[in-house]
Protein backbone atom coordinates (compact mmCIF):
# COMPACT_ATOMS: atom_id res chain seq x y z
CA UNK A 1 0.00 0.00 0.00
CA UNK A 2 2.83 2.35 0.87
CA UNK A 3 4.40 1.58 -2.47
CA UNK A 4 1.38 1.85 -4.74
CA UNK A 5 1.43 5.62 -5.12
CA UNK A 6 5.17 5.68 -5.69
CA UNK A 7 4.92 2.95 -8.31
CA UNK A 8 2.33 5.00 -10.16
CA UNK A 9 4.45 8.12 -9.94
CA UNK A 10 7.72 6.53 -11.04
CA UNK A 11 6.11 4.36 -13.68
CA UNK A 12 4.45 7.25 -15.43
CA UNK A 13 6.35 10.41 -14.61
CA UNK A 14 9.76 8.67 -14.55
CA UNK A 15 10.68 10.85 -11.59
CA UNK A 16 11.84 9.38 -8.33
CA UNK A 17 9.49 11.22 -5.97
CA UNK A 18 11.52 11.55 -2.79
CA UNK A 19 8.78 13.54 -1.07
CA UNK A 20 6.53 10.50 -1.14
CA UNK A 21 7.36 9.53 2.43
CA UNK A 22 6.30 13.00 3.52
CA UNK A 23 2.98 12.62 1.72
CA UNK A 24 2.40 9.48 3.78
CA UNK A 25 3.11 11.40 6.97
CA UNK A 26 0.94 14.31 5.88
CA UNK A 27 -1.92 11.92 5.13
CA UNK A 28 -1.71 10.49 8.62
CA UNK A 29 -1.56 13.92 10.20
CA UNK A 30 -4.42 15.21 8.09
CA UNK A 31 -6.55 12.37 9.46
CA UNK A 32 -5.40 13.06 13.03
CA UNK A 33 -6.17 16.74 12.57
CA UNK A 34 -9.59 16.05 11.08
CA UNK A 35 -10.52 13.86 14.03
CA UNK A 36 -9.27 16.40 16.55
CA UNK A 37 -11.37 19.12 14.93
CA UNK A 38 -14.51 17.05 14.36
CA UNK A 39 -14.49 14.07 16.76
CA UNK A 40 -17.71 12.64 15.37
CA UNK A 41 -16.67 12.44 11.76
CA UNK A 42 -17.29 8.97 10.28
CA UNK A 43 -14.16 7.13 9.25
CA UNK A 44 -14.75 7.03 5.47
CA UNK A 45 -15.04 10.83 5.43
CA UNK A 46 -11.75 11.15 7.32
CA UNK A 47 -10.07 8.85 4.83
CA UNK A 48 -11.52 10.84 1.95
CA UNK A 49 -10.41 14.12 3.52
CA UNK A 50 -6.84 12.88 3.93
CA UNK A 51 -6.87 11.61 0.34
CA UNK A 52 -8.11 14.92 -1.04
CA UNK A 53 -5.76 17.05 1.05
CA UNK A 54 -2.68 15.13 -0.07
CA UNK A 55 -3.88 14.87 -3.65
CA UNK A 56 -4.16 18.65 -3.71
CA UNK A 57 -0.68 18.99 -2.20
CA UNK A 58 0.77 16.54 -4.71
CA UNK A 59 -0.94 18.26 -7.63
CA UNK A 60 0.26 21.72 -6.63
CA UNK A 61 3.80 20.47 -6.06
CA UNK A 62 3.83 18.77 -9.44
CA UNK A 63 2.32 21.76 -11.22
CA UNK A 64 4.55 24.42 -9.68
CA UNK A 65 7.83 22.64 -9.01
CA UNK A 66 8.40 19.14 -10.32
CA UNK A 67 7.09 19.84 -13.82
CA UNK A 68 9.67 22.54 -14.23
CA UNK A 69 12.46 20.38 -12.86
CA UNK A 70 11.46 17.57 -15.23
CA UNK A 71 12.13 19.74 -18.24
CA UNK A 72 15.88 19.55 -17.58
CA UNK A 73 17.58 16.71 -19.37
CA UNK A 74 19.23 15.37 -16.25
CA UNK A 75 16.89 13.19 -14.21
CA UNK A 76 19.03 13.81 -11.14
CA UNK A 77 17.76 17.41 -11.02
CA UNK A 78 14.14 16.33 -10.60
CA UNK A 79 15.13 13.76 -8.00
CA UNK A 80 17.06 16.30 -5.94
CA UNK A 81 14.28 18.87 -6.23
CA UNK A 82 11.79 16.44 -4.74
CA UNK A 83 14.29 15.81 -1.98
CA UNK A 84 14.47 19.51 -1.19
CA UNK A 85 10.67 19.52 -1.10
CA UNK A 86 10.71 16.57 1.29
CA UNK A 87 12.97 18.41 3.72
CA UNK A 88 10.80 21.54 3.58
CA UNK A 89 7.60 19.54 4.09
CA UNK A 90 9.00 17.57 7.01
CA UNK A 91 10.39 20.48 8.95
CA UNK A 92 7.32 22.63 8.31
CA UNK A 93 5.24 19.87 9.84
CA UNK A 94 7.56 19.65 12.84
CA UNK A 95 7.30 23.42 13.30
CA UNK A 96 3.51 23.34 13.19
CA UNK A 97 2.55 20.25 15.17
CA UNK A 98 5.70 19.55 17.18
CA UNK A 99 7.83 16.42 17.16
CA UNK A 100 5.46 14.23 19.18
CA UNK A 101 4.17 10.85 18.15
CA UNK A 102 0.50 10.80 17.21
CA UNK A 103 -1.87 7.91 16.89
CA UNK A 104 -5.32 7.58 15.38
CA UNK A 105 -7.69 6.33 18.00
CA UNK A 106 -9.93 3.71 16.48
CA UNK A 107 -11.82 2.89 19.67
CA UNK A 108 -13.02 -0.66 20.14
CA UNK A 109 -12.14 -1.50 16.55
CA UNK A 110 -8.47 -1.93 17.53
CA UNK A 111 -9.16 -4.91 19.76
CA UNK A 112 -12.17 -6.29 17.92
CA UNK A 113 -11.70 -9.69 16.39
CA UNK A 114 -13.67 -12.76 15.36
CA UNK A 115 -12.92 -16.42 14.93
CA UNK A 116 -13.31 -18.35 11.72
CA UNK A 117 -12.54 -22.09 11.74
CA UNK A 118 -10.11 -21.82 14.66
CA UNK A 119 -8.25 -18.76 13.31
CA UNK A 120 -8.66 -15.53 15.22
CA UNK A 121 -8.62 -12.53 12.93
CA UNK A 122 -8.49 -8.90 14.02
CA UNK A 123 -10.99 -6.60 12.36
CA UNK A 124 -8.47 -3.79 11.95
CA UNK A 125 -5.87 -5.66 9.85
CA UNK A 126 -8.70 -7.06 7.74
CA UNK A 127 -10.13 -3.58 7.27
CA UNK A 128 -6.68 -2.32 6.22
CA UNK A 129 -6.29 -5.18 3.79
CA UNK A 130 -9.77 -4.50 2.46
CA UNK A 131 -9.04 -0.82 1.89
CA UNK A 132 -5.72 -1.67 0.25
CA UNK A 133 -7.28 -4.23 -2.11
CA UNK A 134 -10.14 -1.86 -2.92
CA UNK A 135 -7.69 0.95 -3.78
CA UNK A 136 -5.69 -1.41 -5.98
CA UNK A 137 -8.87 -2.50 -7.70
CA UNK A 138 -9.97 1.07 -8.33
CA UNK A 139 -6.53 2.00 -9.59
CA UNK A 140 -6.46 -0.95 -11.98
CA UNK A 141 -9.95 -0.09 -13.23
CA UNK A 142 -8.92 3.52 -13.72
CA UNK A 143 -5.75 2.70 -15.68
CA UNK A 144 -7.12 -0.08 -17.86
CA UNK A 145 -10.79 0.64 -18.42
CA UNK A 146 -11.24 4.39 -18.68
CA UNK A 147 -10.36 7.06 -21.21
CA UNK A 148 -8.19 8.80 -18.62
CA UNK A 149 -6.36 5.52 -17.98
CA UNK A 150 -5.66 5.13 -21.68
CA UNK A 151 -4.20 8.62 -21.76
CA UNK A 152 -2.09 7.89 -18.68
CA UNK A 153 -0.69 4.74 -20.24
CA UNK A 154 0.02 6.57 -23.47
CA UNK A 155 1.96 9.29 -21.64
CA UNK A 156 3.88 6.62 -19.77
CA UNK A 157 4.87 4.69 -22.91
CA UNK A 158 5.61 7.40 -25.45
CA UNK A 159 5.15 10.90 -24.07
CA UNK A 160 6.13 12.64 -27.33
CA UNK A 161 3.68 10.69 -29.47
CA UNK A 162 0.97 11.07 -26.86
CA UNK A 163 1.44 14.83 -26.98
CA UNK A 164 1.31 14.72 -30.80
CA UNK A 165 -2.06 13.01 -30.84
CA UNK A 166 -3.48 15.56 -28.47
CA UNK A 167 -3.11 14.15 -24.98
CA UNK A 168 -2.70 17.01 -22.48
CA UNK A 169 0.58 15.61 -21.10
CA UNK A 170 1.04 18.21 -18.38
CA UNK A 171 -2.48 17.75 -17.10
CA UNK A 172 -1.98 13.99 -17.02
CA UNK A 173 1.23 14.48 -15.05
CA UNK A 174 -0.59 16.60 -12.48
CA UNK A 175 -3.42 14.08 -12.22
CA UNK A 176 -0.98 11.22 -11.73
CA UNK A 177 0.94 13.16 -9.08
CA UNK A 178 -2.33 13.92 -7.27
CA UNK A 179 -3.45 10.29 -7.40
CA UNK A 180 -0.10 9.08 -6.15
CA UNK A 181 -0.03 11.55 -3.26
CA UNK A 182 -3.62 10.62 -2.42
CA UNK A 183 -2.72 6.93 -2.28
CA UNK A 184 0.17 7.84 -0.01
CA UNK A 185 -2.30 9.60 2.28
CA UNK A 186 -4.49 6.50 2.52
CA UNK A 187 -1.40 4.45 3.37
CA UNK A 188 -0.54 7.02 6.00
CA UNK A 189 -3.99 6.83 7.62
CA UNK A 190 -3.82 3.03 7.72
CA UNK A 191 -0.35 3.21 9.30
CA UNK A 192 -1.53 5.71 11.89
CA UNK A 193 -4.39 3.39 12.86
CA UNK A 194 -2.02 0.51 13.53
CA UNK A 195 0.80 2.37 15.22
CA UNK A 196 1.63 5.96 15.97
CA UNK A 197 3.26 8.29 13.45
CA UNK A 198 5.85 10.96 13.99
CA UNK A 199 6.72 13.83 11.64
CA UNK A 200 10.11 12.15 11.20
CA UNK A 201 8.78 8.84 9.86
CA UNK A 202 8.80 10.09 6.27
CA UNK A 203 12.27 8.86 5.33
CA UNK A 204 11.73 5.38 6.75
CA UNK A 205 8.42 5.06 4.94
CA UNK A 206 10.01 6.35 1.75
CA UNK A 207 12.67 3.65 1.91
CA UNK A 208 10.05 0.92 2.41
CA UNK A 209 8.06 2.37 -0.46
CA UNK A 210 11.14 2.25 -2.68
CA UNK A 211 11.81 -1.33 -1.78
CA UNK A 212 8.27 -2.37 -2.56
CA UNK A 213 8.31 -0.54 -5.88
CA UNK A 214 11.69 -1.80 -7.01
CA UNK A 215 10.91 -5.39 -6.01
CA UNK A 216 7.54 -5.27 -7.69
CA UNK A 217 9.01 -4.00 -10.92
CA UNK A 218 8.81 -0.33 -11.74
CA UNK A 219 5.38 0.82 -12.74
CA UNK A 220 3.76 -2.57 -12.27
CA UNK A 221 0.90 -2.29 -9.84
CA UNK A 222 0.24 -5.99 -9.39
CA UNK A 223 3.95 -6.62 -8.76
CA UNK A 224 3.83 -4.01 -6.02
CA UNK A 225 1.12 -5.96 -4.22
CA UNK A 226 3.27 -9.14 -4.23
CA UNK A 227 6.41 -7.27 -3.18
CA UNK A 228 4.50 -5.65 -0.31
CA UNK A 229 3.35 -9.08 0.82
CA UNK A 230 6.91 -10.51 0.62
CA UNK A 231 8.45 -7.71 2.66
CA UNK A 232 5.55 -7.72 5.11
CA UNK A 233 5.92 -11.47 5.65
CA UNK A 234 9.68 -11.08 6.12
CA UNK A 235 9.00 -8.50 8.80
CA UNK A 236 6.49 -10.73 10.62
CA UNK A 237 8.60 -13.89 10.45
CA UNK A 238 11.86 -12.21 11.45
CA UNK A 239 10.23 -10.44 14.41
CA UNK A 240 8.87 -13.80 15.49
CA UNK A 241 12.30 -15.47 15.30
CA UNK A 242 14.39 -12.59 16.64
CA UNK A 243 12.61 -10.13 18.89
CA UNK A 244 14.85 -7.11 18.23
CA UNK A 245 15.11 -7.69 14.49
CA UNK A 246 13.79 -4.25 13.58
CA UNK A 247 13.93 -3.73 9.85
CA UNK A 248 17.32 -5.43 9.49
CA UNK A 249 16.07 -8.56 7.71
CA UNK A 250 13.59 -6.64 5.57
CA UNK A 251 16.36 -4.47 4.18
CA UNK A 252 18.66 -7.44 3.84
CA UNK A 253 16.10 -9.49 1.91
CA UNK A 254 15.45 -6.57 -0.38
CA UNK A 255 19.14 -5.96 -0.98
CA UNK A 256 19.81 -9.60 -1.81
CA UNK A 257 16.86 -9.87 -4.18
CA UNK A 258 17.79 -6.62 -5.86
CA UNK A 259 21.39 -7.61 -6.49
CA UNK A 260 20.39 -11.10 -7.57
CA UNK A 261 17.95 -9.68 -10.09
CA UNK A 262 20.50 -7.16 -11.36
CA UNK A 263 23.08 -9.91 -11.74
CA UNK A 264 20.79 -12.15 -13.75
CA UNK A 265 19.91 -9.15 -15.89
CA UNK A 266 16.23 -9.15 -15.08
CA UNK A 267 16.17 -5.51 -14.07
CA UNK A 268 14.50 -3.22 -16.52
CA UNK B 1 52.72 17.07 -13.16
CA UNK B 2 52.20 19.29 -10.13
CA UNK B 3 52.40 23.00 -10.91
CA UNK B 4 54.26 25.63 -8.93
CA UNK B 5 51.10 27.44 -7.88
CA UNK B 6 49.75 24.22 -6.44
CA UNK B 7 52.92 23.64 -4.41
CA UNK B 8 52.61 27.21 -3.15
CA UNK B 9 49.00 26.49 -2.19
CA UNK B 10 50.07 23.39 -0.26
CA UNK B 11 52.78 25.27 1.62
CA UNK B 12 50.37 28.11 2.38
CA UNK B 13 47.82 25.55 3.60
CA UNK B 14 50.40 24.06 5.96
CA UNK B 15 51.33 27.48 7.34
CA UNK B 16 47.70 28.51 7.84
CA UNK B 17 47.00 25.15 9.48
CA UNK B 18 49.88 25.67 11.89
CA UNK B 19 48.76 29.22 12.69
CA UNK B 20 45.14 28.08 13.17
CA UNK B 21 46.21 25.43 15.67
CA UNK B 22 48.16 27.96 17.69
CA UNK B 23 45.99 31.08 17.63
CA UNK B 24 42.31 30.21 17.05
CA UNK B 25 40.20 29.85 20.21
CA UNK B 26 38.62 26.55 21.14
CA UNK B 27 34.98 27.23 20.21
CA UNK B 28 35.92 28.46 16.76
CA UNK B 29 38.23 25.47 16.36
CA UNK B 30 35.26 23.10 16.77
CA UNK B 31 33.27 24.98 14.16
CA UNK B 32 36.20 25.05 11.73
CA UNK B 33 36.86 21.35 12.25
CA UNK B 34 33.28 20.65 11.25
CA UNK B 35 33.52 22.98 8.25
CA UNK B 36 36.66 21.39 6.84
CA UNK B 37 35.55 17.83 7.51
CA UNK B 38 32.17 18.51 5.90
CA UNK B 39 34.05 19.97 2.98
CA UNK B 40 36.05 16.78 2.57
CA UNK B 41 32.90 14.64 2.74
CA UNK B 42 31.04 16.88 0.29
CA UNK B 43 33.96 16.83 -2.10
CA UNK B 44 34.00 13.02 -1.86
CA UNK B 45 30.30 12.86 -2.75
CA UNK B 46 30.99 15.33 -5.55
CA UNK B 47 33.77 13.12 -6.91
CA UNK B 48 31.43 10.13 -6.93
CA UNK B 49 28.28 11.86 -8.17
CA UNK B 50 29.62 14.75 -10.22
CA UNK B 51 32.63 13.11 -11.82
CA UNK B 52 31.92 9.38 -11.74
CA UNK B 53 28.19 9.93 -12.34
CA UNK B 54 27.15 7.66 -9.47
CA UNK B 55 24.62 9.44 -7.27
CA UNK B 56 24.56 7.63 -3.94
CA UNK B 57 22.15 8.07 -1.04
CA UNK B 58 24.24 5.79 1.16
CA UNK B 59 27.42 7.71 1.91
CA UNK B 60 26.44 7.89 5.58
CA UNK B 61 27.49 4.24 5.67
CA UNK B 62 31.12 5.31 5.30
CA UNK B 63 30.65 7.99 7.97
CA UNK B 64 29.30 5.34 10.33
CA UNK B 65 32.00 2.83 9.44
CA UNK B 66 34.70 5.45 9.97
CA UNK B 67 33.25 6.45 13.33
CA UNK B 68 32.80 2.89 14.56
CA UNK B 69 36.16 1.78 13.16
CA UNK B 70 37.79 4.59 15.13
CA UNK B 71 36.08 3.81 18.43
CA UNK B 72 36.37 0.03 18.23
CA UNK B 73 40.01 -0.04 17.23
CA UNK B 74 41.12 2.71 19.59
CA UNK B 75 39.22 1.20 22.54
CA UNK B 76 40.28 -2.40 22.05
CA UNK B 77 43.88 -2.15 20.92
CA UNK B 78 46.94 -0.28 22.09
CA UNK B 79 47.29 1.66 18.83
CA UNK B 80 47.30 5.41 19.54
CA UNK B 81 44.27 7.35 18.24
CA UNK B 82 46.19 9.13 15.49
CA UNK B 83 47.46 5.80 14.20
CA UNK B 84 43.92 4.46 14.20
CA UNK B 85 42.73 7.44 12.16
CA UNK B 86 45.25 6.49 9.48
CA UNK B 87 44.36 2.78 9.52
CA UNK B 88 40.55 3.09 9.53
CA UNK B 89 40.19 4.65 6.04
CA UNK B 90 42.38 1.90 4.63
CA UNK B 91 40.13 -0.76 6.16
CA UNK B 92 36.95 0.99 5.03
CA UNK B 93 38.44 1.38 1.56
CA UNK B 94 39.17 -2.34 1.43
CA UNK B 95 35.66 -3.13 2.70
CA UNK B 96 34.13 -0.98 -0.02
CA UNK B 97 35.69 -3.16 -2.75
CA UNK B 98 33.39 -6.18 -2.19
CA UNK B 99 30.48 -3.77 -1.64
CA UNK B 100 31.28 -2.11 -4.95
CA UNK B 101 31.42 -5.48 -6.69
CA UNK B 102 27.86 -6.04 -5.52
CA UNK B 103 26.27 -2.60 -5.97
CA UNK B 104 27.89 -1.89 -9.34
CA UNK B 105 25.35 -4.28 -10.82
CA UNK B 106 22.82 -1.55 -10.11
CA UNK B 107 22.48 1.48 -12.35
CA UNK B 108 21.38 5.08 -11.77
CA UNK B 109 18.38 5.30 -9.43
CA UNK B 110 18.79 1.67 -8.45
CA UNK B 111 22.36 2.36 -7.40
CA UNK B 112 21.32 5.34 -5.28
CA UNK B 113 18.64 3.33 -3.50
CA UNK B 114 20.77 0.19 -3.26
CA UNK B 115 23.46 2.18 -1.46
CA UNK B 116 20.87 3.68 0.86
CA UNK B 117 19.51 0.25 1.72
CA UNK B 118 23.05 -1.09 2.23
CA UNK B 119 23.71 1.78 4.67
CA UNK B 120 20.43 0.99 6.42
CA UNK B 121 21.38 -2.71 6.71
CA UNK B 122 24.68 -1.81 8.39
CA UNK B 123 22.86 0.69 10.65
CA UNK B 124 20.26 -1.85 11.76
CA UNK B 125 23.01 -4.42 12.33
CA UNK B 126 24.92 -2.04 14.61
CA UNK B 127 21.73 -1.16 16.52
CA UNK B 128 20.85 -4.78 17.21
CA UNK B 129 24.40 -5.91 18.13
CA UNK B 130 25.09 -5.29 21.85
CA UNK B 131 28.85 -5.75 21.34
CA UNK B 132 28.82 -2.63 19.16
CA UNK B 133 27.02 -0.65 21.85
CA UNK B 134 23.53 -1.18 20.41
CA UNK B 135 21.41 1.90 19.93
CA UNK B 136 23.18 3.67 22.80
CA UNK B 137 26.48 3.95 20.94
CA UNK B 138 30.00 3.88 22.35
CA UNK B 139 32.37 6.35 23.98
CA UNK B 140 35.84 6.86 22.57
CA UNK B 141 38.27 5.55 25.23
CA UNK B 142 41.67 4.97 23.63
CA UNK B 143 43.20 1.92 25.30
CA UNK B 144 40.47 1.99 27.95
CA UNK B 145 41.41 5.48 29.20
CA UNK B 146 39.48 8.70 28.77
CA UNK B 147 40.74 10.83 25.91
CA UNK B 148 43.36 13.32 27.11
CA UNK B 149 44.09 16.83 25.93
CA UNK B 150 42.28 18.84 23.27
CA UNK B 151 41.77 16.75 20.13
CA UNK B 152 40.41 19.70 18.16
CA UNK B 153 43.81 21.39 18.37
CA UNK B 154 45.22 18.58 16.26
CA UNK B 155 42.15 17.82 14.15
CA UNK B 156 41.79 21.40 12.95
CA UNK B 157 45.22 21.77 11.30
CA UNK B 158 45.00 18.22 9.94
CA UNK B 159 41.57 18.77 8.38
CA UNK B 160 42.48 22.22 7.11
CA UNK B 161 45.60 20.92 5.45
CA UNK B 162 43.75 17.87 4.09
CA UNK B 163 41.09 20.11 2.51
CA UNK B 164 43.77 22.13 0.79
CA UNK B 165 45.62 18.98 -0.25
CA UNK B 166 42.37 17.51 -1.53
CA UNK B 167 41.73 20.42 -3.90
CA UNK B 168 45.31 20.26 -5.19
CA UNK B 169 45.14 16.47 -5.38
CA UNK B 170 41.88 16.54 -7.34
CA UNK B 171 43.28 19.11 -9.78
CA UNK B 172 46.33 16.95 -10.37
CA UNK B 173 44.13 13.86 -10.61
CA UNK B 174 41.86 15.41 -13.22
CA UNK B 175 44.91 16.17 -15.41
CA UNK B 176 46.20 12.61 -15.09
CA UNK B 177 45.32 9.82 -17.49
CA UNK B 178 42.82 8.37 -15.04
CA UNK B 179 41.24 11.78 -14.47
CA UNK B 180 40.83 12.38 -18.17
CA UNK B 181 39.25 8.96 -18.46
CA UNK B 182 36.84 9.92 -15.65
CA UNK B 183 35.78 13.07 -17.46
CA UNK B 184 35.37 11.13 -20.69
CA UNK B 185 33.11 8.59 -18.97
CA UNK B 186 31.05 11.36 -17.43
CA UNK B 187 30.52 13.07 -20.75
CA UNK B 188 29.83 10.00 -22.83
CA UNK B 189 30.02 6.57 -21.31
CA UNK B 190 29.65 4.57 -24.51
CA UNK B 191 32.28 6.60 -26.40
CA UNK B 192 34.73 6.37 -23.51
CA UNK B 193 34.33 2.61 -23.35
CA UNK B 194 34.85 2.35 -27.09
CA UNK B 195 38.05 4.37 -26.70
CA UNK B 196 39.37 1.77 -24.30
CA UNK B 197 38.44 3.01 -20.83
CA UNK B 198 37.71 0.22 -18.36
CA UNK B 199 34.64 1.81 -16.78
CA UNK B 200 34.13 -0.78 -14.09
CA UNK B 201 37.71 -0.48 -12.86
CA UNK B 202 37.53 3.32 -12.95
CA UNK B 203 34.30 3.39 -10.95
CA UNK B 204 35.77 0.94 -8.46
CA UNK B 205 38.84 3.11 -7.90
CA UNK B 206 36.71 6.23 -7.34
CA UNK B 207 34.22 4.35 -5.16
CA UNK B 208 37.00 3.00 -2.94
CA UNK B 209 38.73 6.37 -2.71
CA UNK B 210 35.55 8.25 -1.81
CA UNK B 211 34.62 5.60 0.75
CA UNK B 212 38.04 5.84 2.38
CA UNK B 213 38.04 9.65 2.24
CA UNK B 214 34.60 9.88 3.84
CA UNK B 215 35.67 7.46 6.56
CA UNK B 216 38.82 9.49 7.23
CA UNK B 217 36.80 12.68 7.64
CA UNK B 218 34.34 10.83 9.88
CA UNK B 219 37.11 9.37 12.05
CA UNK B 220 38.56 12.86 12.50
CA UNK B 221 35.13 14.30 13.29
CA UNK B 222 34.31 11.72 15.94
CA UNK B 223 37.70 12.24 17.55
CA UNK B 224 36.49 15.71 18.50
CA UNK B 225 33.01 14.61 19.65
CA UNK B 226 34.41 11.70 21.73
CA UNK B 227 31.34 9.46 21.41
CA UNK B 228 29.32 7.92 18.63
CA UNK B 229 25.70 6.74 18.38
CA UNK B 230 24.38 4.77 15.42
CA UNK B 231 21.52 7.21 14.82
CA UNK B 232 23.99 10.07 14.52
CA UNK B 233 26.79 8.33 12.60
CA UNK B 234 24.54 6.47 10.16
CA UNK B 235 22.03 9.32 9.94
CA UNK B 236 20.75 10.38 6.54
CA UNK B 237 21.65 13.95 7.56
CA UNK B 238 25.22 13.32 6.40
CA UNK B 239 24.33 12.47 2.86
CA UNK B 240 21.69 15.23 2.83
CA UNK B 241 24.34 17.76 3.82
CA UNK B 242 26.81 16.47 1.23
CA UNK B 243 24.16 16.57 -1.47
CA UNK B 244 22.88 20.04 -0.65
CA UNK B 245 26.35 21.54 -0.40
CA UNK B 246 27.47 20.06 -3.69
CA UNK B 247 24.27 20.61 -5.64
CA UNK B 248 23.74 24.21 -4.57
CA UNK B 249 27.38 25.06 -5.19
CA UNK B 250 27.71 23.20 -8.46
CA UNK B 251 27.86 19.46 -9.11
CA UNK B 252 30.99 18.29 -10.90
CA UNK B 253 33.06 21.41 -10.20
CA UNK B 254 35.86 21.75 -7.67
CA UNK B 255 34.93 25.27 -6.56
CA UNK B 256 31.17 24.63 -6.27
CA UNK B 257 31.27 22.77 -2.95
CA UNK B 258 33.31 25.62 -1.42
CA UNK B 259 30.54 28.05 -2.35
CA UNK B 260 27.82 25.65 -1.16
CA UNK B 261 29.56 25.00 2.14
CA UNK B 262 30.17 28.70 2.84
CA UNK B 263 26.50 29.37 2.18
CA UNK B 264 25.24 26.54 4.37
CA UNK B 265 27.48 27.16 7.36
CA UNK B 266 27.05 30.92 7.02
CA UNK B 267 23.26 30.72 7.01
CA UNK B 268 23.28 28.23 9.87
CA UNK B 269 25.47 30.38 12.09
CA UNK B 270 23.47 33.52 11.26
CA UNK B 271 20.14 31.83 11.92
CA UNK B 272 21.35 30.24 15.15
CA UNK B 273 22.68 33.59 16.31
CA UNK B 274 19.34 35.20 15.46
CA UNK B 275 17.52 32.57 17.53
CA UNK B 276 15.85 30.45 14.85
CA UNK B 277 15.36 26.73 15.46
CA UNK B 278 17.07 23.87 13.65
CA UNK B 279 13.82 23.01 11.92
CA UNK B 280 13.47 26.51 10.51
CA UNK B 281 17.06 26.32 9.29
CA UNK B 282 16.27 23.14 7.35
CA UNK B 283 13.18 24.72 5.82
CA UNK B 284 15.34 27.56 4.51
CA UNK B 285 17.92 25.06 3.25
CA UNK B 286 15.28 23.00 1.48
CA UNK B 287 13.77 26.08 -0.15
CA UNK B 288 17.20 27.34 -1.15
CA UNK B 289 18.27 24.10 -2.79
CA UNK B 290 14.92 23.63 -4.51
CA UNK B 291 15.07 27.18 -5.82
CA UNK B 292 18.66 26.87 -7.04
CA UNK B 293 17.87 23.59 -8.78
CA UNK B 294 14.82 25.02 -10.48
CA UNK B 295 16.40 28.18 -11.78
CA UNK B 296 20.13 27.33 -12.04
CA UNK B 297 20.23 23.54 -12.28
CA UNK B 298 24.02 23.43 -12.68
CA UNK B 299 24.49 25.16 -9.33
CA UNK B 300 25.58 28.63 -8.25
CA UNK B 301 29.26 28.52 -9.14
CA UNK B 302 28.97 27.42 -12.80
CA UNK B 303 26.17 29.95 -13.31
CA UNK B 304 28.32 32.68 -11.80
CA UNK B 305 31.44 31.85 -13.81
CA UNK B 306 29.38 31.63 -17.02
CA UNK B 307 27.97 35.05 -16.25
CA UNK B 308 31.43 36.52 -15.67
CA UNK B 309 32.65 34.98 -18.92
CA UNK B 310 29.75 36.41 -20.87
CA UNK B 311 30.55 39.84 -19.41
CA UNK B 312 34.16 39.48 -20.51
CA UNK B 313 33.04 38.40 -23.95
CA UNK B 314 30.95 41.57 -24.26
CA UNK B 315 33.79 43.77 -23.02
CA UNK B 316 36.30 42.41 -25.54
CA UNK B 317 34.00 42.52 -28.54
Amino acid sequence: MIGAGLALNYGILKVLQLAHGEYITYGAFAAVGAIVLFPDLPFPIVLLAAFLACALLGAVAQWLIVERAMSYRDEVVAMLVTFGMAVVLRDSLVEVVGADLRGLSVGRLGQANFTVGGLTLGVLPLLSLGIAVASFGLLAFLTFKTHLGRQIRAVSDLPDIAALVGVPVKRIHVIVAALSAGLAAIAGVLLAMRASVSPFSGLDNLLIAFEVVVLGGLGSIRGVLWAGLLLGMTQVVSTWLDSNAGLFYVHLVFFIVLVFRAKTGRLS
Amino acid sequence: MIRTIEIVALVLGAIIAWLAAAYVDSGLQFLLCEVFLLFIMAQMWNLLAGYAGQVSFGQQMFVGLGAYGLCLMANNTGIPVWGVIVIVPVIVGLLSIPLGMVVFHLKHAYFAIGMWVAAEVVFQFVVKTPALGGSGGIVLRPGGEMMQGFPEQTVLPVSLFLSMALIVGLRVFLRSKLGLATLAVRDNEAAAEAAGVNIWRLHMILFTLTGAGTALAAALYYTTTLFVTPLDAFGAKWVVLMMFIVVVGGLGTLTGPVVGLALFIGIRELMTAAGYSGGQYWIVMGLLSTGVLLFLPQGLWPAFSNYVQSLRGKASS
